[in-house]
């Protein structure tokens, strides 16, 4: 599904993730973890198509398609689709009529049907209860006045109503209390399916405990320097990323 | 006369504080302290436009080049069977205005407004008339006195009604003047819609509106203008006194006009009185919006709020200056001012200074006025969310006054919204398939 060959990407002069190589199969989950400054939401925004960061070298198929000349908004409509670390408040746009923008505009694309007000308030209503939002927030500006929970339940709001094939997730745990760590990992484990992938960007285990990750990678210095199974993950959170530099020395 | 006095002095900081002296004085205040250290920036970016000051710069721009224009004899251009055939059309109560004269015929009888159609120059109208224009136009006050054809209209609201205030400019070149006396009678609920008309002939020509309104206690007045203004310069003075327990709510959106200048007064004389105006402008091409609002809390328990929003485009000018001024004595005064303009190109420009003046301490004013582009970031958020480069950017607009329009009154609310859907479809970067 997703497959990046020695990328290179940068910020301004500054060169942030060298020569990574990843590839995801559908149905797949891939959990990225690393310390900060690792590179981890630089990835994340190189293969969403964020316009500052320079893709220098190197090559990401999604799909069989190379995505890199592709816009952020062409990459969402093929599916692709990144819950935000710090989402975006949007002042005078309500939240549904937001959900019907977006969502038209990628079936008007695809040359789906569109979606019918009526039908989105029912479906949204619906998937409001499931990320634990309050139905009266469809009617509030998006992210507007949120709190930083109540933000990234939107985010997995909206990933629920677009149906992703390939979803990231941008540290989209830091901040959030227990039973919101729950909701996330039952919201991920009812959308996966053999067609759908989901790559977590996380800094701690603890997301893990809730979505059972088939490949664990550990990020430093923009680069991969460790894949495993979900064992890893315990494994850091043990031994911290210290451990680390011991087993790569080794 | 005050911008050439200013012109011989030399320091820039001297004129701006000479300026705001002068100023202050003409709305009877004391005088200023000396301009701090934002004056001297903001005097030496004035410089860079070779101009003296703020205020002086409205007077250089188009409207002293349209009012050295010929006036057209009052009345000449009135139409009488297009406007019995408007009238017909609507609930309202129409007024309108057309070539420099009201044109409209008497209201029925019980329809709780009177309309009286004064005869020109009487001395008080003319003082009045002078007051005003010299607020907002400074120096050409005598030229546009002179020169306005002007129709004095006193009306007097005694019920709840819904008045249309249409100003129709369809001749050119033309000045067309009103000085509108509205009186709204004690414990009424009454809305007035403005319109203005012109047509392709009329393209350079000007209409000013002076307006004097009076609330009597606990009178309740909604005073909307939602639309496009015409290929000519617009100019409304008001004045708004409030007694007891009054409330005044202004609802503004305007697009288009090669200048659309607002000039507003607003004196809160009573207790509990209350004004309001929320305004949204479009500017594109070389137009200029301004608006000048000078609030007045001369007793206690007086609230007042200003949200005015502008969008800025291509070579277009927004221009927010307002004063909120607190009496000595007075308490128990809530004031909100706030001024945020959203460029949309590299050229568009926008002026704003939101200026408290408070000579009393039991005072909540809140102010604050912002000038930026669109938020990189919040256009990414959209398109990674599907929607491409130009519905992101239409989308963000469309937010940023829709912000404001929702306090809106649900029809003005919706014809806002269409005139911003409007503006939207004509703006670069923002076209919509």
């Amino acid at each position: 599904m997703l497959k990046i060959q020695s990328l290179n990407a940068s910020v301004g002069d500054k060169s942030i993730i060298k020569s990574l190589n990843l590839s995801i199969q559908p149905g797949e989950v891939h959990a990225i973890m690393g310390p900060n400054g690792s590179g981890k939401s630089t990835l994340s925004n190189v293969i969403t198509g964020h316009p500052d960061y320079q893709v220098t070298a190197g090559h990401i198929h999604y799909q069989g398609e190379d995505i890199l000349e592709m816009t952020p908004d062409v990459r969402a409509t093929k599916g692709l689709f990144m819950s935000f670390q710090y989402p975006v408040g949007l002042p005078g746009v309500t939240t549904i009529s937001f959900l019907q923008a977006v969502m038209n505009a990628q079936r008007k694309q695809r040359q789906e049907p569109l979606v019918e007000a009526t039908d989105l308030i029912a479906s949204a209503r619906v998937a409001c209860e499931q990320v634990g939002l309050p139905a009266q927030f469809l009617h509030r500006a998006l992210n507007k006045g949120f709190s930083g929970g109540e933000k990234k339940r939107a985010e997995l709001l909206q990933m629920r109503l677009l149906e992703p094939k390939l979803a990231i997730l941008d540290e989209t745990d830091s901040g959030l209390d227990i039973d919101a760590l729950k909701m996330v990992g039952t919201v991920v484990n009812e959308m996966r399916d053999n067609a759908r992938s989901f790559v977590i960007v996380t800094h701690y285990p603890r997301i893990l405990e809730y979505i059972k990750p088939d490949y664990v990678h550990v990020m430093r210095d923009g680069n991969i320097i460790k894949t495993g199974d979900a064992a890893l993950a315990n494994q850091l959170e043990k031994s911290g990323y210290a451990w680390l530099d011991d087993t790569t020395k080794d | 006369m005050l911008g050439l006095m200013i012109q011989q002095k030399t320091d820039p900081a001297m004129q701006i504080k000479d300026l705001i002296t002068a100023q202050a004085q003409a709305h009877g205040f004391g005088a200023t302290t000396a301009p701090g250290p934002m004056r001297l920036n903001a005097a030496e970016r004035l410089q860079q436009y070779n101009l003296s000051s703020r205020r002086h710069f409205w007077t250089r721009l188009a409207m002293r080049d349209v009012l050295n224009t010929p006036v057209l004899p009052i009345a000449q251009s009135a139409n009488s069977v297009d406007i019995a055939s408007y009238q017909k059309k609507t609930s309202a109560i129409p007024v309108i205005f057309r070539g420099g004269c009201c044109v409209s015929p008497q209201p029925k009888a019980n329809s709780g407004v009177e309309v009286d159609v004064l005869p020109i120059d009487t001395s008080s109208e003319q003082q009045h008339w002078s007051t005003f224009m010299a607020n907002a136009a400074c120096e050409i006050t005598p030229a546009l006195a002179a020169m306005c054809g002007q129709s004095v209209v006193n009306i007097r609201i005694t019920a709840s009604v819904q008045i249309e205030l249409i100003y129709i400019t369809d001749k050119a070149p033309s000045t067309d003047g009103y000085h509108i006396n509205i009186d709204v009678a004690a414990g009424v609920r009454a809305s007035i819609d403005q319109y203005i008309y012109s047509t392709e002939s009329a393209e350079g020509s000007a209409c000013i509106v002076s307006r004097t309104i009076k609330l009597a206690k606990d009178a309740d007045l909604v005073d909307q203008f939602v639309g496009k203004i015409p290929a000519i310069s617009f100019m409304q003075c008001q004045q708004v006194s409030g007694n007891e327990r009054s409330t005044y709510r202004a609802y503004q959106a305007l697009t288009g006009g090669k200048v659309c200048r607002q000039v507003s007064e607003l004196i809160l004389n009573e207790p509990q009185a209350s004004a309001a105006v929320y305004g949204v402008g479009l500017a594109n091409e070389k137009q200029r919006h301004d608006h000048t609002i000078l609030v007045k809390h001369q007793a206690s328990h007086t609230q007042s709020t200003q949200q005015v929003k502008y969008c800025v485009d291509q070579q277009a000018l927004s221009n927010f200056t307002s004063r909120v001024y607190v009496a000595s004595g007075v308490y128990d005064i809530e004031s909100d001012q706030l001024n945020h303009n959203l460029l949309l190109s590299n050229q568009a420009r926008a002026l704003t200074a939101p200026e408290l003046e408070i000579y009393a301490d039991d005072v909540r004013c809140a102010h604050g006025a912002t000038v930026g582009a669109l938020d990189e970031q919040a256009i990414f958020y959209l398109q990674s969310r599907g929607l491409n480069l130009q519905q992101a950017r239409a989308t963000l607009v469309s937010g940023f006054m829709k912000d404001l329009i929702e306090v809106f009154p649900t029809a003005a609310c919706d014809r806002a919204q269409s005139l911003v859907d409007r503006m939207l479809a004509r703006t670069e970067g923002c076209q919509q398939d």
